[in-house]
């Protein structure tokens, strides 16, 4: 079903700028300009800048929790995630003469630090039945970090592989594309101190996803505006919206804190993350 | 010779000098004041939910807490004996100095004595307050420990909700005193309202 929306996705894109290219020029040209016009050639685009608009509303849904379980969160990240500003570098390298289809993949190297409209708005959710969440920190350290009081960095990987229609008038290309991609989840951990309600024990929980056991796939679809000025160079930018559906391990390390002993449970996580990626970028066309 | 004269002042003030602004560069509060802690007052609290709330009637005794408040009083300002030479140009300026009161005699003990039979180990009479602890948002504190205090920054009560986390056998009625024992050797006392463990 999902994949079939995604096609469902793509087709629409190529069909709208099928007919986007029947449309009169959008660009004025001049007798250079047209010369040019047929001058585009493969595409390695390099160094992208990303400014990624990551949306996460909905939250994700642990899997068949034991009734006997101390943690017992149903929905892990409620309130859902919301961040502003994560920079990407990456490559992409476009299978692509000039007007018509094209094919490429992509590569991205993320590392972002939200910024100051940026949120993580994570809680441990609607704990079943008798736990009272007292406070929650949600920290997304940097796997280089030792500590986790550096919390708000990470990194993760992306390979997306696109198809796409593009047109070309002058020194502009515009093309829209979509496809899929893969990527690791980065390490992400939450702390909380829970209360046993009816009782006055508290418990300090500990959940972390770690990068190895967790990885997403999913489908995106975007335009790709290209402007070359000069003969075998230009700029890129580009506009996709991403859903990534998430499957990753989640460790669970609960201490009873009068007790100090700890417990720890295993949990499988099921997210789907909605996001969309504006970038800026360079490329040679040679 | 007045040569050494005038050697032994110079070598003089510079001495002062620097003990004076060694002296300020300390910055140690300033104590203006003692206290005493004076009474006690000992509440019936229920924290079965998010947070404590008072209670009246009945408790589940998992989540019973008693909420004590020791008030305590300001005493008689210190006079301060300014050194001669703190006036005028050697005073030291432009320093904030936090008012601190030290404490005149300060908690040695802080007994929960129950008046009915809590549980098998604990018959009337007993100081239960080993089974009573202070949650401080990471870990559970011994309640003495939240009233061993020796200096403030200001008079206000000392509060502390003390939470039952220990065996409990006896259903029913039941009634705490708390005892607050100071270094002289006074005590200060406060008794709970009845209330209904189950």
């Amino acid at each position: 079903m999902k994949a079939l929306k995604a096609l469902y996705i793509f087709a629409a894109t190529i069909i709208s700028v099928s007919a986007a290219a029947q449309l009169p020029d959008i660009f004025d040209e001049d007798e250079s300009e047209q010369k040019e016009r047929n001058d585009w050639r493969r595409i390695y685009s390099i160094n992208q800048f990303d400014y990624f608009i990551l949306m996460d509303m909905g939250g994700g849904y642990m899997h068949a929790l034991s009734p006997t379980d101390i943690g017992k969160p149903t929905d892990l990240l409620t309130g859902g995630r919301f961040n502003l500003g994560q920079i990407t570098g990456g490559i992409e390298l476009s299978f692509y003469e000039g007007e018509g289809l094209f094919a490429n993949l992509r590569f991205n190297l993320s590392s972002f630090a939200p910024g100051k409209e940026s949120e993580f708005n994570a809680s441990l959710g609607d704990y079943l039945g008798d736990y009272t969440v007292v406070s929650t920190d949600l920290v997304i350290p940097s796997p280089t970090d030792d500590e986790n009081d550096a919390p708000i960095t990470a990194s993760n990987t992306t390979f997306h592989l696109n198809l796409g229609y593009q047109i070309t008038r002058g020194r502009y290309a515009l093309a829209v594309q979509g496809g899929g991609h893969m990527t690791d989840y980065f390490h992400i951990e939450s702390y909380s101190t829970v209360k046993l309600n009816n009782t006055n024990r508290y418990y300090f929980v500990d959940f972390q996803a770690e990068n190895e056991s967790s990885y997403g796939f999913g489908y995106q679809a975007g335009l790709r505006l290209l402007y070359k000025p000069w003969e075998n160079f230009g700029f890129t930018l580009q506009g996709t919206y991403f859903r990534t559906f998430y499957n990753y391990d989640f460790y669970e390390y609960e201490t009873d804190l009068f007790t100090y002993q700890e417990t720890s449970y295993l949990h499988t996580y099921d997210d789907v993350v909605d996001w969309i990626s504006i970038s800026l970028g360079l490329f040679i066309c040679i | 010779m007045k040569l050494k004269s005038i050697l032994f002042l110079a070598l003089t003030i510079g001495v002062v000098d620097t003990l004076l602004y060694s002296c300020c560069a300390d910055e140690d509060p300033l104590v203006v004041g003692t206290f005493q802690f004076c009474t006690v007052t000992a509440e019936n609290f229920d924290n079965s939910g998010a947070t404590a709330v008072p209670v009246s009637d009945t408790a589940e005794a998992a989540a019973f807490a008693i909420r004590l408040a020791v008030e305590m009083t300001e005493n008689e300002v210190c006079s301060m004996n300014t050194p001669f030479l703190l006036n005028g140009a050697f005073a030291c300026t432009n320093q904030e100095q936090v008012p601190l009161y030290v404490v005149r005699e300060r908690i040695v003990d802080v007994r929960i004595i129950t008046q009915n039979d809590f549980s098998s180990a604990y018959l009337a009479g007993s100081d239960i307050s080993s089974l009573f602890y202070v949650f401080t948002g990471n870990e559970y504190r011994a309640l003495l420990r939240q009233f061993q205090v020796t200096e403030v920054e200001e008079i206000a009560p000392r509060r502390a909700t003390a939470l039952l986390l220990g065996d409990f056998d006896f259903e029913g009625m039941h009634q705490f005193t708390v005892e607050v024992e100071l270094a002289d050797g006074s005590v200060i006392t406060s008794t709970t309202q009845p209330i209904y463990l189950r």
